[in-house]
C-alpha cells in the first residue's frame, strides 16, 4: 500500500489565523486536521468526545445508545458475547490517539514518506525492538501547505492515525518553522541526529510508548541480522531503511535474510549475519544467490589493503569488488585457495580480471585469468601459473598450445629459481624475476633433465637454468635450447645432447647444428686413458685434449 | 382478529417484561454508581460522595475531633501549626525539583514520611511496590516523603522508591508536619488543608485500617455536629449574660480563676504535658 | 509556591503544583581502548540501579536538558517529557503547562524565532489537533520561543476545550510568574 497524500482544500479551515508570530508554527491553513478531515473522522473524533464527558445528559445518552445499537446492528452475537466498548467494537484501535508508523502507510518502508520531513523525535527505553537499547521514535511532519487530511492510517479502523495529531516535538530541521500534523512516525534503534543530521542531540524522552510497534516493524531484537543492522549504523548506514521484514530461508541452506534499500543482510548459523550490497550483492545474486555458487557470507564486506577492491568472503568462495573498473570477479573456494597460495591479491597472482570460464580445447576445463597469473582446472586438477612462468606459457600457446595444461603449481626451485611442470614440458625462472620464464619441452627437456636439470646431478656438468627455452633451429630437423652454462641440441630422431665450454665454442664456429658437423649424437665422453675427452657429431667429432684445447678431430 | 389480539398481547407481555428486567437493571447500576459517589439524585444533578457529604465544610480539626491511631503516642497540640502543608523537595536518583500540593485541592493526601534505613519502614516500601493492593480510598493520593539528601542516601532511597507512587526528598516537610520519627503517616483533607488524621503502626494494613477509622470518625463527628439540637432561646440567653458579666468583670476566656484545681493539676497548658515519644 | 531549578523559577497559585525535571544522562560506554566511545551506547535489558541511582538508556552524546511540567492536578510520577501520562488522567478543569529547553543550537532559528515566554494564551490557539496524542475533549497549543538564548516549546494542554475561557486565566497567571535566567 502506498501513501496517498489526498489533495485537500488548502483555505483556512475554521477561521484560524497565522499565529506564527506569537510563536505558533502550526499550518495556519491547516490548524485542526481532525476538522479538515473526512466525514468518518469527524464523526468518530465526535463520537469519542461525546462518550468521554463525564456529565451525562440526553444526547450522550442518544450517543451512547446509538453506538450500542451500531454494535448490535454490526455484530450482534460478537459485540454480546466479548468484552470490550461498542466504541471499540466499531472502531478498534484507530482512535488511541497515537499516529501510525511510517511503514504502514509507505510500502512498507520504514522512513518519511513524500510531502513530509523529518520534524523531531523522542525515545524509549528499553524497547524490546532495539536490544535492550533506546528505541528512538522520529516524527514525519507534513510539509506546509499541508497536503494530507486526517484519517485512520490504512484506510481501516485497525491502524493508527495519519495527519490527524499537529504536534511537533522540534529537534530537527529547526531552519523550518511551519509543519502540518504528524504523517507518520519512523522507528529506528539509530540516534537521530546520525538518521538526519539535521536532528540535533536535545533529549526527549517518553517511555509510555515503548511498545508501539506495528506489523511491518522490524520486532525481532534479538535476530543477528538486527543487531547486525544495528551495529552498521542502522538506516543512517550504507544499507538504508528496511524495506522488507526479515524472512526465513529454507531448504538445504537455511538461513535468514533481511532486505534494505540498498543491501541486504544474511545470516545462517554457520556464518553469522553479514551485510552485502553494491557490485558485491549483484555478483552474488547473479551467482544464485545463498542457493548458488557462493553460499552465505562469511564476512562483511572488507577491503583490501591497498584499497583497489571490496571483498567478501563467502562459504564456497569469494567476490572482489574493483573500485577502479567498478566491475566484480567472483572466485570459488578452490580457486580462491590457489590464489591464496600464491599470496592473493598481494601476491604473484594480483587481482582478477575475469570471472572463471571454460576453455575452448578439446579437453576442456576452465581458467580464471588475474593479473599476472591463471588458474586452471581440468577435472579435478586446479593448478595455477603466474609471473614469467606463466608469461611463457601464454607465450608458448598455453594450454593448447607446446606445454598444455599447467601439471603443478608454481614451486621453488634450486638457487632461488621457480619451476612449474607442465602436460609436456616444464618451464623454468630464476632471479632476478624479470627475466622472462623459458620453457623446455622434447629431447631438450628430457636431456636437460636426464642430466640433472638446474641441480645437476653428481657427476654431470650443470647447465644452469635456461636462458632460452626450446627452441627450433630453423632446419626443420631440430631443437636447441640455451642455459647459463651451455646448450642442448637435439631431433628426434638423434635425440638431444648437451654441449658446453670450449666444445661448445669450437662448434657454434663451425655452425653449430647447421655447420659441418651437424647435431651432437653423444655427450661430452669421459677422460679416457690419455686424458683426451671426444663428443661425437653427425658429421665429425671435437676432442678435447689433455692441456685443454679443443680441437676438431 | 382474535389471533391478532393474541399475538399482540404475547408481544406486549414480553416487552413489558423486558423493560422491567431493563430498569431493575438500570436501578441496580444507579445504586451502584451511588455507592461509588457517581449516581444521579432525582433532579438530575450529580449527587455528592458520602464521604464528603458527611465531612464540614471546614474539615475536621487536627487531633481533637477524632481519635488518631491507637497503640502510638498521640502527637501533641501544635502551637501555631494550623495544618497541613504543601511538599516541596527533590525526586530521589532524578535530580527532579518537585512541589506537590496537599491543600486546596480536591483530593485527600496520605503522606508517608519514610527512610530508606529502618527497619519497620521497609514494610511499608515494600507494600508501596504494589499500589493496587494498599487498598487506598478513592481520590486519595499516596506520597511518600523523606528526609532531603542531606540526611538521607539520594541513591538509597532511589533504590526503595516504589514505581509509580510519588516520592520526594524534604526535610522541610518533616519541619513541617512536626514528623516525630520515620514510619509517620499523615492524612490531609485536601479542600480544607487539615490533617484528617495521624500516627504510625507496623504495617500498611494497620495503618490503612487506622486511617480508615479516622476518616470514619471525621465522618461521625461531622454527621454528629450537622444533627446538634440548636439550643433553646432561654439557654442561649443566660450563657450570653455570664459571659458577657464575666467580661465586664474582667474574668476572660481561660482565666485560671474558671478552672477547679483538679484541672489546673492535669496541666491543661501544652507546655506542661509530657513530651511526646519516638514510636519508632 | 515557588519552584526554582535550573535557571527556571516560577510561583504557582492555588492548587497547582510543578516538577522541574532534568532527567539522567546516559553513561557512556568504555571503548576498546579504554576511553569512552565517541557515540557510546548504553544497552542494557533493564534500568540499571547503581550507585548513583538510576542508569538512563541512550547515547552518552545526548543532550539533557530541564523540562518543567506544571499543573492544578496531582502530577503522576511517570509522565513522558511532553505529558504523556499525565494527561491520560486530566479532567475538564486541568491544565498542564510543560516548558521543554532544546539545546542552545536550537535558539533563534526560525522555529524558536519568538522572543520572551508567551503569557497571551487565548483559546484560539489551542486545537483538539495540536495534542501529542489525540484524547477526546482535549486541547493542545505549542508556542515555541527563545528567552535569554534559550530555546524552550511550551506545550499546553487544556482537559476540556470548551473550557478554555475558564481555566486558561490561572495558567497564563503562571507563566507571567514565570521567569528564565541565562545559563
Amino acid at each position: 500500500m502506498t501513501l496517498a497524500l489526498r489533495p485537500r482544500r488548502t483555505t483556512a479551515t475554521d477561521g484560524a489565523s497565522d499565529l506564527s508570530p506569537v510563536g505558533v508554527h502550526r499550518d495556519p491553513t491547516n490548524h485542526d486536521p481532525i476538522a479538515a478531515g473526512g466525514f468518518a473522522q469527524r464523526l468518530v473524533h465526535r463520537i469519542s468526545a461525546a462518550l468521554n464527558r463525564s456529565t451525562p445528559n440526553r444526547r450522550s445518552f442518544l450517543t451512547r445508545t446509538a453506538v450500542v445499537g451500531s454494535a448490535l446492528a454490526v455484530g450482534p452475537l460478537d459485540f454480546i458475547l466479548k468484552p470490550g466498548t461498542a466504541y471499540g467494537y466499531l472502531c478498534g484501535t484507530c482512535s488511541d490517539g497515537w499516529t501510525a508508523f511510517c511503514c504502514t502507510i509507505n510500502s512498507g518502508r520504514n522512513s518519511c514518506p513524500a510531502g513530509s520531513f523529518v520534524a523531531g523525535w523522542w525515545k524509549a527505553d528499553n524497547a524490546a525492538y532495539c536490544c535492550g537499547s533506546a528505541r528512538y521514535i522520529i516524527d514525519c511532519n507534513a510539509t506546509c501547505p499541508t497536503q494530507c487530511s486526517c484519517r485512520c492510517a490504512g484506510d481501516s479502523c485497525d491502524g493508527r492515525r495519519t495527519c490527524c495529531n499537529q504536534f511537533r516535538y522540534g529537534q530537527c530541521h529547526t531552519e523550518i518553522a511551519c509543519y502540518g500534523p504528524v504523517v507518520c512516525r519512523v522507528a529506528t534503534c539509530v540516534v537521530p541526529w546520525q538518521y538526519d543530521p539535521t536532528c540535533t542531540t536535545t533529549s526527549r524522552t517518553d517511555n509510555r510508548t515503548v511498545d508501539h510497534g506495528a506489523p511491518c516493524l522490524g520486532q525481532d531484537c534479538d535476530t543477528p541480522i538486527q543487531r547486525k543492522y544495528l551495529s552498521l549504523g542502522g538506516p543512517s548506514s550504507y544499507l538504508g531503511s528496511q524495506t522488507s521484514a526479515e524472512r526465513a530461508v529454507r531448504g538445504s541452506r537455511p538461513g535468514r535474510v533481511a532486505r534494505y534499500e540498498r543491501g541486504s543482510i544474511y545470516w545462517s548459523s554457520a556464518t553469522g549475519a553479514h551485510p552485502l550490497w553494491g557490485r558485491l550483492l549483484t555478483k552474488f545474486d547473479a551467482a544464485g544467490g545463498i542457493g548458488g555458487t557462493l553460499g552465505y557470507p562469511k564476512t562483511d564486506i572488507l577491503t583490501t589493503p591497498d584499497e583497489r577492491a571490496k571483498y567478501t568472503i563467502f562459504q564456497y568462495g569469494r567476490v572482489y569488488s574493483m573500485q577502479e573498473e567498478a566491475t566484480a570477479y567472483l572466485l570459488t573456494n578452490a580457486f580462491a585457495s590457489k590464489h591464496q597460495q600464491a599470496g592473493g591479491v598481494r601476491g604473484a597472482m594480483g587481482y582478477p580480471i575475469s570471472d572463471a570460464r571454460p576453455i575452448n580445447t578439446a579437453r576442456g576445463g576452465t581458467v580464471q585469468t588475474f593479473e599476472r597469473g591463471r588458474i586452471y582446472q581440468v577435472g579435478s586438477s586446479i593448478r595455477q601459473t603466474h609471473g614469467s612462468l606463466y608469461d611463457c606459457h601464454q607465450a608458448n600457446g598455453g594450454v593448447g598450445g607446446v606445454f598444455g595444461y599447467p601439471s603443478s603449481d608454481v614451486k621453488s626451485s634450486y638457487a632461488g629459481g621457480r619451476v612449474q611442470y607442465f602436460e609436456r614440458g616444464i618451464i623454468w625462472s630464476f632471479p632476478p624475476e624479470d627475466i622472462p620464464g623459458q620453457g623446455l619441452h622434447g629431447v631438450t627437456l628430457f636431456r636437460f633433465v636426464y642430466n640433472g636439470g638446474v641441480d645437476p646431478r653428481p657427476g654431470y656438468y650443470g647447465l644452469g637454468y635456461p636462458t632460452q627455452g626450446t627452441t627450433p633451429v630453423g632446419d626443420g630437423r631440430g631443437t636447441y635450447a640455451v642455459f647459463q652454462r651451455g646448450h642442448i641440441y637435439g631431433t628426434d630422431a638423434l635425440g638431444a645432447f648437451q654441449v658446453h665450454g670450449g666444445v661448445l665454442d669450437l662448434y657454434l664456429s663451425l655452425g653449430g647444428p647447421t655447420g659441418d658437423l651437424g647435431y651432437p649424437t653423444s655427450e661430452l665422453d669421459p677422460p679416457s686413458a690419455s686424458g683426451i675427452r671426444s663428443q661425437q657429431f653427425e658429421h665429425g667429432r671435437i676432442d678435447r685434449l689433455a692441456d685443454g684445447t679443443i680441437v676438431r678431430a | 382478529m382474535t389471533a391478532l389480539v393474541v399475538a399482540l398481547t404475547a408481544v406486549v407481555a414480553v416487552l413489558g417484561l423486558l423493560v422491567v428486567g431493563l430498569l431493575r437493571s438500570h436501578a441496580e447500576i444507579l445504586k451502584r454508581l451511588h455507592d461509588l459517589g457517581a449516581g444521579i439524585d432525582a433532579d438530575g444533578t450529580p449527587s455528592t460522595p458520602p464521604a464528603q457529604a458527611a465531612t464540614p465544610a471546614d474539615g475536621p480539626r487536627p487531633g481533637r475531633d477524632f481519635q488518631v491511631m491507637p497503640q502510638v503516642p498521640s502527637p501533641p497540640e501544635r502551637e501555631g501549626f494550623g495544618g497541613a502543608a504543601d511538599l516541596a523537595g527533590v525526586g530521589p536518583g532524578t535530580g527532579e525539583t518537585v512541589t506537590l500540593r496537599v491543600t486546596g485541592v480536591e483530593h485527600d493526601t496520605i503522606v508517608a514520611f519514610l527512610s530508606s534505613g529502618c527497619v519497620t519502614c521497609q514494610r511499608f516500601w515494600d507494600a508501596f511496590r504494589k499500589p493496587r493492593k494498599l487498598g487506598l480510598p478513592g481520590g486519595t493520593r499516596l506520597v511518600v516523603v523523606t528526609k532531603g539528601p542531606e540526611g538521607e542516601s539520594e541513591s538509597a532511597v532511589a533504590s526503595v522508591a516504589p514505581p509509580g507512587i510519588t516520592t520526594i526528598m524534604s526535610s522541610q516537610a518533616f519541619l513541617d508536619y512536626d514528623v516525630p520519627g520515620s514510619p509517620y503517616f499523615v492524612q490531609v483533607h485536601g479542600p480544607s488543608g487539615r490533617v484528617r488524621g495521624e500516627g504510625t503502626g507496623p504495617d500498611w494494613d494497620q495503618v490503612r485500617s487506622l486511617l480508615s477509622q479516622a476518616g470514619d470518625d471525621a465522618e461521625l463527628a461531622g454527621r454528629l455536629a450537622g444533627s446538634n439540637v440548636p439550643k433553646p432561646d432561654a439557654d442561649a440567653e443566660r450563657e450570653a449574660r455570664i459571659d458577657r458579666e464575666l467580661f465586664e468583670a474582667g474574668v476572660a476566656p481561660g482565666d485560671p480563676s474558671l478552672y477547679s484545681a483538679d484541672d489546673a493539676a492535669s496541666g491543661a497548658d501544652a507546655d506542661d504535658r509530657p513530651e511526646r515519644t519516638n514510636p519508632r | 509556591m515557588k519552584l526554582e531549578s535550573h535557571g527556571i523559577q516560577t510561583n504557582l497559585p492555588p492548587g497547582w503544583e510543578g516538577r522541574i525535571t532534568v532527567r539522567r544522562k546516559p553513561e557512556a560506554v568504555p571503548g576498546d581502548d579504554g576511553g569512552a566511545a565517541p557515540s557510546a551506547r548504553v544497552f542494557s535489558p533493564e534500568h540499571h540501579v547503581s550507585a548513583g541511582g538510576v542508569t538512563a538508556i541512550g547515547d552518552a552524546t545526548e543532550q539533557i536538558l530541564p523540562v518543567v511540567h506544571l499543573g492544578n492536578f496531582p502530577l503522576p510520577g511517570d509522565r513522558g517529557d511532553f505529558g504523556s501520562g499525565a494527561v491520560d488522567v486530566m479532567t475538564d478543569l486541568d491544565v498542564l503547562l510543560v516548558l521543554a529547553e532544546y539545546g542552545p543550537e536550537c535558539a533563534g532559528t526560525a522555529l524558536f524565532s519568538h522572543q520572551g515566554i508567551p503569557t497571551r494564551l487565548t483559546p484560539n490557539m489551542f486545537s483538539a489537533s495540536a495534542l501529542q496524542r489525540t484524547l477526546p475533549g482535549q486541547a493542545g497549543c505549542q508556542v515555541w520561543f527563545t528567552a535569554e538564548d534559550r530555546a524552550f516549546c511550551l506545550y499546553a494542554v487544556l482537559g476540556r476545550q470548551s473550557n478554555a475561557r475558564r481555566v486558561l486565566p490561572a495558567a497564563v497567571e503562571t507563566l507571567a510568574d514565570t521567569r528564565i535566567q541565562p545559563r
